[in-house]
C-alpha cells in the first residue's frame, strides 16, 4: 500500500477539521481527491506531507509513518502545491540543485531528467532567472519539474491544472502516467472534474471533513447515478444531498 | 470614499508612532542630542571663521536648497488592492489625491522651514545682498518650489510622459529659480516660480477627467513605504519588509568560497548575497564602521567602535536564521536541521572575517600598528564569543518561543 490514511482526525488548532478520515492508495494508482471548497482537501494534504500533526489516527507511506523515520517518510514524497512556493533568492537552476541536494539524487541522472522536463515545459533557456518573477503558469511548471526529478514513490499534487496552458496540462498528464507505470502513486486534488474523470483510477470524495464516498467511476455510477452520469453529475448530486441533510 | 484618506492617514500615523517609539529610545535620544548639539557648535564656529563674499558659499547654498527641495515626496497611502476593489470609484480618487497632496505639502514644508532656519546664520554672514526681505522671500520661494515639485508628482499620477516632465519641473526649474534668486534678483526668481506654479495648478485641474496610472502609483507608493520601513528596520524588526532580491550574477563565483554541502548552507549564502535587506545591512554597517575608524584617531574609541560594529552586524543578522522557515519546502524536503546552525555560523564567521579585515586595513591608516594589532585580536575574540556562545543562545531562545 503506497499511502494508508487510517482514522485521521486533525486540523489547524484545537477544533478538528478532519473527522476520522480513512482511505488508501495502491502502488501505481492515481487517486483523485475531490470535494467542495473548505471540505478538508488541503488539510488532508497538509497532514500527509507532514506540516500538520494528526490529533489521532495514522498516516503511512509504504509502511513507514512520520514518527517511525522522518527522513524515510519524506524521501518518498514529492509535493506540488496549489500556489507555487519558491525561494525568492534562488534561480531556476538553483531550485533544481536544491531539490537534488535535499533528496540526495544522483546529480548526473537528475540533471539529465531535469533537462528533458525543462525542455518539455519550454523553460530550458531560463535557468539563470529567478522563478519568483515568472507568471503563475510558469512557476507551476517549475514546481512540476522539481517534483518529477525526484524518485518519490508518492506524488501529492494539489489542483495542478489551473494556470497551465493546454499543452502543459497534456504534458503533465503524460508525466503522471509514466510515473504510474513505474509503480509510483499519485494523490491529486482537483476541481477539474472532466479531466479527473478521464485519468483518475479512483476517487475519494471529502465532505465536511469526512470521506463521503470512494470508489472508481463505475462503482460511483452504480451507487449514485446511471450509466450516462458523468463524475460532474454524481458530484453535484452528492453535494446537493449533503446540503439537504 | 471621502473618508478613505482620513482613515488611511490615521492608520499611517498609528503605525509611525509605533515605530518611532523604537527609534527614539532613551539611548538614541541622548546620542542624538549630543550629535545635534555638537554639529550646531561646529557650525557656529565655522560661520565665525567665514568672511562675507566667500566664493564657494553660494554654490553650496544652492546645492543644499536643491537637495532639501527633493526631500518629502507625495505620500498617498494607496494600496495594491485599491486597483481591484475601488475600480468604479476612480473619479473620486481625484479628491483623495488632493488630500494626499495637502498632507504631503505640510510635511514637506516643515522640512523646508527647518532647512531655511538652519541656513539663516550662514546666509546673513556671507551673502552680500542679505536683508530681511531677502530671507523672507527665500522661504516663500522654497515653499512655492516645493508645491511645484509635489504638484508634478500629482500630475504624474495621471500622465504618461513622466520622465520628461519630472526632469523639467523637479530638477531644471528649481535650479533655475534658485540660481536667479542667488545670483540675479530675488524678486524676479519668485515671479518666475509663481508663473510655473500657475501652470502646475492649471495642469493639476486638468487631471480631473483622466484615468489613474495605477501600476505606477502603486509602485511609487510601495517603494516610498519601503524606504520608511528600511529606516525603521535599523532600530527594530519590521515585518512589512518583503526583502527584495537582486540577481547579482557577478557574485556567483564567490559562492564557491562558502559551504554548499547542505540545503541550509546553500540557501543561506545565496540569500545573504541577493537579499537586498540583509546584504544592505552588512555592507552599510561594514562601510560606516570602516569610515569611522578611518577618521577617528583615538585608539580606545577606535577599538570600541570596531567592537560595537561587529556586535551590531552579527546581532542584526541573527533573525536571518529563520528566513527560510516560512517556505513549506524546508519542512517537506527529507532533510534534518542538524547542519542548519553550523552552516549559519560558518557563513557569519566568513563574512565577519572580511569586515574585521576591512577594519584592520583602515585602522593601519588612522592609528599606530600596536593599536591596530590589539584591535585585530580583540575583534577576533569578540567574534569567537559571538558565534560560539551568543548566537547559540539567541537562536535557542527564539526557537523555544515559537
Amino acid at each position: 500500500m503506497a499511502l494508508d490514511v487510517s482514522h485521521l482526525v486533525g486540523g489547524y488548532s484545537q477544533i478538528p477539521v478532519l473527522k476520522d478520515i480513512s482511505f488508501d492508495i495502491k502502488d501505481g494508482e492515481l487517486v483523485g481527491l475531490i470535494g467542495l471548497n473548505g471540505a478538508g482537501k488541503s488539510t488532508t494534504i497538509n497532514h500527509i506531507i507532514g506540516t500538520l500533526t494528526p490529533f489521532s489516527g495514522e498516516i503511512k507511506i509504504n509502511g513507514t509513518s512520520i514518527t517511525d523515520d522522518v527522513n524515510k517518510y519524506k524521501n518518498q514524497i514529492a509535493y506540488i502545491p496549489e500556489t507555487p512556493i519558491l525561494y525568492k533568492e534562488l534561480t531556476l537552476k538553483e531550485h533544481i540543485e536544491t531539490t537534488i541536494m535535499a533528496y540526495q539524487l544522483n546529480e548526473n541522472s537528475a540533471w539529465q531528467r531535469a533537462k528533458e522536463l525543462l525542455k518539455m515545459f519550454r523553460l530550458d533557456n531560463k535557468l539563470d532567472w529567478f522563478p519568483i518573477n515568472f507568471s503563475k503558469g510558469m512557476r507551476q511548471k517549475v514546481m512540476i519539474v522539481c517534483a518529477f526529478i525526484t524518485n518519490a514513490r508518492l506524488f501529492i499534487i494539489d489542483e495542478p491544472f489551473l494556470g497551465l496552458d493546454p499543452l502543459a496540462v497534456n504534458d503533465l498528464l503524460k508525466l503522471i502516467n509514466n510515473q504510474k507505470k513505474q509503480g509510483s502513486s499519485i494523490l491529486m486534488s482537483t476541481h477539474v472534474l472532466d479531466t479527473a474523470q478521464r485519468f483518475c483510477d479512483r476517487f475519494v470524495l471529502i465532505h465536511n471533513g469526512q470521506v463521503r464516498t470512494e470508489g472508481n467511476l463505475s462503482a460511483l455510477k452504480d451507487k449514485y447515478g446511471n450509466e450516462n452520469s458523468s463524475l460532474n453529475d454524481i458530484y453535484l448530486k452528492l453535494a446537493e444531498e449533503s446540503n439537504n441533510e | 470614499m471621502n473618508n478613505l484618506f482620513k482613515h488611511r492617514f490615521n492608520a499611517h500615523l498609528i503605525e509611525m508612532t509605533k515605530y518611532l517609539k523604537y527609534v527614539f529610545n532613551d539611548f538614541f535620544v541622548i546620542a542624538l542630542m549630543f550629535i545635534f548639539g555638537g554639529l550646531l557648535y561646529e557650525y557656529s564656529i565655522a560661520i565665525k571663521n567665514l568672511s562675507a563674499g566667500t566664493w564657494w558659499i553660494q554654490p553650496l547654498v544652492l546645492i543644499i536648497l536643491f537637495i532639501s527641495l527633493q526631500l518629502g515626496s507625495l505620500a498617498n497611502f494607496v494600496k495594491k488592492a485599491d486597483y481591484v476593489f475601488l475600480l468604479p470609484q476612480e473619479k473620486s480618487f481625484y479628491n483623495y489625491f488632493k488630500s494626499a497632496m495637502k498632507y504631503s505639502y505640510v510635511m514637506a514644508s516643515i522640512i523646508q522651514v527647518f532647512v531655511w532656519l538652519i541656513l539663516i546664520p550662514l546666509i546673513s554672514k556671507t551673502f552680500l545682498n542679505f536683508n530681511r526681505s531677502y530671507i523672507i522671500l527665500l522661504l516663500i520661494s522654497l515653499l512655492i518650489n516645493k508645491y511645484i515639485i509635489l504638484g508634478t508628482s500629482f500630475i504624474d499620477i495621471y500622465s504618461n510622459f513622466s520622465n520628461k516632465r519630472n526632469l523639467v519641473f523637479k530638477i531644471i526649474f528649481p535650479i533655475i529659480s534658485l540660481s536667479i534668486f542667488i545670483w540675479a534678483s530675488d524678486v524676479l526668481s519668485v515671479v518666475f516660480s509663481l508663473i510655473v506654479l500657475g501652470y502646475t495648478i492649471l495642469a493639476m485641474k486638468k487631471c480631473t477627467n483622466l484615468s489613474v496610472h495605477w501600476n505606477k502609483v502603486i509602485n511609487n507608493e510601495n517603494s516610498r513605504m519601503h524606504r520608511i520601513y528600511q529606516f525603521f528596520n535599523m532600530f527594530t524588526d519590521v515585518p512589512m519588509l518583503g526583502g527584495k532580491v537582486k540577481r547579482r550574477k557577478y557574485l556567483d563565483s564567490l559562492l564557491r568560497l562558502f559551504r554548499n554541502d547542505n540545503v541550509f548552507a546553500y540557501l543561506f549564502i545565496r540569500g545573504m548575497f541577493r537579499d537586498k535587506e540583509i546584504s544592505g545591512l552588512y555592507t552599510r554597517l561594514s562601510l560606516i564602521g570602516s569610515l569611522l575608524i578611518l577618521f577617528i584617531n583615538n585608539k580606545y574609541l577606535v577599538i570600541l567602535l570596531s567592537m560595537l560594529f561587529i556586535y551590531l552586524i552579527v546581532f542584526q543578522m541573527i533573525p536571518y536564521y529563520f528566513n527560510f522557515d516560512e517556505n513549506v519546502f524546508t519542512y517537506i524536503y527529507p532533510i534534518s536541521n542538524k547542519n542548519k546552525l553550523s552552516s549559519f555560523v560558518n557563513i557569519i564567521n566568513k563574512l565577519m572575517y572580511i569586515t574585521i579585515f576591512l577594519f584592520f586595513i583602515v585602522s593601519i591608516f588612522s592609528n599606530d600598528i600596536y593599536t591596530t594589532l590589539i584591535l585585530l585580536l580583540i575583534d577576533f575574540v569578540e567574534l569567537f564569543l559571538l558565534t560560539h556562545v551568543y548566537i547559540n543562545k539567541k537562536i535557542k531562545k527564539a526557537e523555544l518561543k515559537s
